[in-house]
């Protein structure tokens, strides 16, 4: 995304130190995800050691590659496809949309489209 | 010409094998009449009237009626027809029966639209009240019954002459035989014997073309076709242009107002005061007989050489007359009136060179049998294009066709210059020698009427045997059908001009009696108020009379023994003309044949008594009082009147056209109300004043007043009488003729919408312009205001212009000229109906219709299978098919399509219920990722050489139409 988590995370680290508490890096990253600073979070967790803190701020931060090696199973395989897919979409051939027929348009469109979450009915 | 002509004319014919006794096939006559259960009982009783019957029951399964129809006078009995059966010593028994429609069989609800009722044989003087009964009681019947096999109920109609002609198996047959000798019936059952053929009917006389066409609807086997054309017709098929119908008299006008403009009088020589013999003789002869291959022919095969016509034993004028002949006609310029004067002879001249080009319609090219009747109406010219015809027809299918031709050589009232003999050589030499049949029995005339023709065919002995008609002198006359039936003849004297006036005023008032002249022309003395009474022999030819007055036949007779001494050839060929004449006048009685003299001196009355053998002498006063005392109903006097304008329709428009409105003015009667309550009547008079009506619109030239005279008469009897739908046809006819630029389609469409037998006047009238017809239908799908008519019933309307080819392929390649002509205008809504209605369309057209209409994968397939790659592609990108659209594909287009084919393939390898995983950020990106730009907004650019795709859709009208 762009950012530069380590630098951010020693100027945040930093500005937590001058207001004068010696803090855990834990409880920093713990601060940092209730501030929804994910991207400083799962850097922090990351040099905990703590991959699974990690994985889940660097998922709530939209942070697919970073996620990606901490991440098994279903949870792998999302990633996965969602890299292939931002991948593909990159490698889209130059003024393609000024090309396609609006019945082409359409059935792309619907082919890409993801189905929204399912309600959730408790919690 | 060629081997292979010649192998084909020794070699190619077949066995004309009848299927006598064939399966038990469905035909048109069925269930027609309904037999009371007491008839077969009088049959029985009866047993000498069972052939009349059996001719009566045929005529009646396919006319609806018999020939000589009978009415009831008596209040309780009115509405029964009677048909004379004959029997023993006189007019012994009649049929009564009755046709749907009538007072008798208004009743039965059941019963079918034109069946018939056949209730009784009766006495001639029982006239007791019938009660027509129960419609159970009454059997129905099929053409079984009543086709004359064993199995039927009457006897057989044919003479074992009749039978042996009808049943041989020689590939060309001629018939020949005396004026009702049943000529035409052993035609029709050689037709009817035969299953599974294609047969083309032939005649000039229309209205024996309408009665064979009703005929073979009624007896023709269920799987065979019969075509039934008039000759004008198919010579117009043969040429692909119509051929002009003129009347024989219109022709001689034609030729004395072009004789008029030569000035060449001084040189008529033996032909001075013989201006028909001269037209006769140019058209029989000079004409009519130049057939390459038979004579020398000079100008290109138009007319004989001079050596052919005066060397070559074709004309029996003799050299003198025969050298005036070819002087007067290069005085003439002939080339400049021929086709005026003889339209239907230079159209035999290009059917004769097409077919020797070996040139035939398609739809002429499928027929297996040709039968022609009355041949002796053909001139040599007319009966080559016949004979060539079937060479054509042979070297097209490898075999060649049956050719079966009737003639009666004794009634050339035309003049056709008919010659058996001559015949004979041409079919022998172009095809194969025929085999000849003599019917001898007279199956019409009634017997003592039947031995005066017999007299006055002994009157050919005189000439020379060349000159004279085949054994007409030889014929035995036999007891048959008709001849058992009784007859008066009469011989009545007149002896002034007022008598004259008088008799004929009277006799021109009473119901079926004809006046017939002997003469070509109504002779001078007949004043002016009667004229249009009485008909000459080429009038009258066809005709059947209960009476007919021949009018001053003394003259003749004895101008005919006078000149037996003389050897000129001019003299010898118009006394041959002249017997011809006179059998025509004597044989169309039925009942009672009265020779009228006017002021005889001895000689003349000693040849009428002759002539008559034993006659009854009536004075002008007991003449009108036999007639008169005649009580006839109206409805007999209508039929009389409606059968003689069908016939004269032949030679006479204008005589047609009276006879019609006597018909009319007898059913209106003074009060414009109908005096005849019976529908069927009604109807019939409708469609006569129709029939002839159409006719003088569509072949007639009148002036405006007469034409809107016809047209106002026509509406107001199909208003009265008829249905909204002929109204409409009658409107549409009218306008169509009135300016005949005008497309033929609402014409056709009102045709459409009447019922096929409802509509055999329209299609008897336009049988006259269906090259016409067809030719601006042809026209009609180019123009875009008309091509969306051809969504409609185009093969239909091709039935009515008379088309005889494929209907359904034909039909099929005018909507693919209409569809064309609509998609290149966007009207692909209305394309598109029109190729609903096309049976396998040409995939280019449906593809290019499809697309227009927005069906695009369908458009992409069919132009696919019309292999067009580009459109296909096209149309496959326009469905969203990439995949299908990626064959073809180049360059950028190709990558596009992979990639969206690449790109739907990965979102459906989309994990199971991503979206209940993925975090409010992962969905954020994953969306931003899937996001097209806007597509940038795209200028036109002009396309040089026309647009690429189609047009979009519009509606007839010009106006948008959303896809």
């Amino acid at each position: 995304m762009g950012v530069d988590v380590r630098s951010d995370k020693s100027k945040a680290v930093d500005q937590l130190r001058a207001s004068g508490a010696r803090r855990d890096p834990l409880d920093v990253a713990a601060e940092f995800e209730r501030l929804g600073r994910h991207l400083l979070a799962a850097a922090v967790y990351e040099d905990a050691g703590m991959p699974e803190d990690a994985l889940r701020n660097w998922r709530e931060a939209g942070e697919h590659e970073k996620a990606l090696p901490h991440a098994t199973g279903q949870l792998q395989a999302d990633l996965q496809w969602m890299i292939r897919v931002e991948k593909l979409m990159q490698r889209r051939p130059n003024g393609i949309q000024d090309r396609l027929e609006t019945a082409e348009r359409k059935r792309l469109a619907k082919a890409m489209r993801v189905p929204k979450p399912n309600k959730r009915l408790f919690g | 010409m060629t081997s292979s002509e010649r192998f084909l004319q020794t070699k190619s014919f077949r066995p004309d094998y009848p299927t006598v006794g064939g399966a038990k096939d469905e035909r048109g006559a069925d269930g027609r009449l309904r037999l009371h259960e007491t008839v077969l009982d009088g049959i029985r009783d009866r047993p000498r009237i069972g052939k009349r019957l059996s001719i009566v029951a045929q005529q009646m399964a396919a006319l609806g009626r018999s020939t000589i129809v009978k009415g009831c006078s008596d209040p309780v009995n009115r509405g029964w027809r009677r048909t004379p059966l004959g029997g023993h010593h006189g007019m012994h028994y009649y049929l009564w029966w009755s046709p749907q429609g009538t007072r008798q069989t208004r009743k039965f609800k059941s019963l079918e639209r034109n069946s018939i009722l056949v209730r009784a044989i009766r006495h001639h003087d029982d006239h007791s009240p019938l009660n027509v009964g129960r419609l159970m009681d009454y059997y129905k019947l099929d053409w079984l019954d009543i086709d004359g096999d064993s199995e039927g109920c009457f006897d057989t109609p044919w003479t074992d002459t009749q039978q042996l002609f009808a049943l041989e198996d020689k590939p060309v047959r001629l018939v020949y035989g005396y004026p009702g000798s049943g000529k035409t019936a052993a035609l029709w059952r050689a037709v009817e014997a035969r299953s599974s053929g294609r047969t083309l009917y032939l005649s000039w006389s229309r209205s024996l073309i309408e009665h064979a066409r009703a005929r073979f609807n009624a007896f023709a086997p269920a799987d065979s076709v019969v075509d039934a054309r008039d000759f004008s017709t198919f010579l117009g098929e043969l040429c692909g242009a119509d051929v002009r119908r003129q009347a024989l008299a219109a022709s001689r006008k034609a030729f004395l107002d072009a004789y008029a403009w030569w000035k060449i009088s001084d040189h008529l020589g033996p032909w001075r005061n013989r201006m028909d013999a001269l037209h006769a003789e140019l058209r029989a002869v000079l004409f009519g007989c130049a057939v390459p291959g038979m004579f020398e022919c000079d100008h290109d095969d138009a007319k004989l050489s001079d050596p052919a016509y005066l060397g070559g034993g074709v004309s029996s004028v003799g050299p003198t007359a025969g050298t005036h002949v070819l002087d007067l006609v290069r005085r003439s310029g002939w080339r400049g009136w021929y086709e005026d004067v003889f339209p239907e002879l230079a159209s035999a001249k290009r059917a004769l060179a097409l077919l020797s080009e070996g040139r035939l319609p398609d739809a002429l090219s499928r027929f297996d049998r040709i039968v022609v009747d009355e041949v002796q109406d053909l001139t040599l010219l007319e009966a080559a294009v016949v004979a060539q015809y079937c060479r054509v027809l042979a070297l097209k299918r490898n075999h060649a066709p049956w050719l079966l031709l009737a003639f009666d050589d004794g009634q050339t009232v035309r003049p056709s210059g008919f010659h058996s003999g001559r015949l004979n050589r041409l079919l022998t030499d172009w095809l194969t020698a025929p085999e000849e049949f003599n019917l001898e029995h007279n199956v019409r005339s009634p017997g003592p009427i039947a031995r005066v023709v017999e007299r006055a065919s002994v009157l050919y002995a005189v000439i020379r045997k060349g000159a004279r008609p085949v054994d007409q002198h030889s014929r035995r006359m036999e007891s048959e059908g008709a001849s058992a039936v009784d007859a008066r003849l009469i011989y009545t004297e007149i002896e002034n001009k007022e008598e004259v006036r008088n008799l004929l005023a009277g006799l021109a008032d009473v119901h079926d009696v004809a006046m017939v002249t002997p003469e070509a022309n109504v002779p001078n003395w007949v004043p002016p108020e009667s004229r249009s009474a009485i008909l000459t022999p080429e009038e009258a030819k066809g005709l059947e009379y209960s009476s007919v007055c021949v009018l001053d036949l003394g003259p003749v007779l004895a101008r005919l023994r006078r000149s037996v001494d003389e050897q000129d050839p001019l003299v010898i060929h118009e006394r041959r003309t002249a017997i011809d004449r006179l059998r025509v006048a004597l044989s169309r009685a039925t009942e009672n044949l009265v020779l009228i003299d006017v002021d005889p001196d001895d000689r003349s009355r000693q040849l009428c008594m002759e002539l008559l053998g034993s006659a009854e002498r009536f004075t002008s006063g007991d003449l009108l009082e036999l007639f008169e005392d005649a009580d006839y109903p109206p409805d007999e006097r209508i039929f009389t009147r409606t059968s003689d304008a069908r016939r004269l329709a032949d030679v006479s428009l204008e005589r047609a056209w009276e006879r019609a409105l006597q018909a009319l003015r007898l059913l209106q009667g003074a009060g414009g109300r109908a005096l005849v309550e019976d529908e069927s009547v009604q109807a019939e008079v409708c469609l006569t004043v129709l029939g002839v009506a159409s006719l003088r619109l569509v072949e007639e030239g009148t002036d405006r007043a007469t034409r809107e005279a016809v047209v106002s008469t026509a509406e107001a009897v199909t208003e009265a009488w008829g249905s909204p739908d002929q109204l409409n046809a009658v409107r549409e006819l009218a306008l169509w003729t009135a300016n005949r630029v005008r497309p033929p389609l609402d014409l056709l469409q009102a045709g459409l919408k009447l019922d096929k037998s409802d509509r055999a006047w329209l299609d008897a009238a336009l049988a006259g312009a269906q090259q016409a017809l067809r030719q601006a239908i042809e026209r009609c799908p180019e123009n875009l205001a008309l091509a969306h008519r051809f969504a409609g019933d185009v093969e239909r309307m091709l039935e009515i212009t008379g088309f005889m080819g494929d209907a359904d392929s034909e039909a099929r390649r005018l909507r693919q000229v209409a569809v064309d002509t609509l998609a290149d205008a966007a009207e692909f809504t209305t394309a598109g109906e029109i190729l609903a209605r096309v049976e396998s369309p040409q995939p280019r057209q449906l593809a290019i219709v499809s697309e227009g209409l927005g069906r695009h994968a369908q458009a992409a397939r069919a132009f696919e299978k019309a292999g067009m790659q580009q459109p296909a592609f096209r149309n496959w990108r326009k469905a969203g098919q990439f995949e299908k659209a990626l064959p073809y594909a180049k360059g950028k287009a190709k990558a596009d399509l992979q990639w969206m084919i690449r790109a739907e393939k990965l979102m459906q390898r989309r994990p199971d219920d991503i979206q209940n995983r993925l975090t409010a950020a992962e969905r954020k990106r994953l969306e931003a990722a899937k996001r097209m730009p806007a597509r940038r907004r795209q200028h036109p650019v002009p396309v040089r050489g026309g647009r690429k795709g189609p047009r979009r859709a519009r509606n007839r009208h010009g106006g948008g139409r959303a896809v």
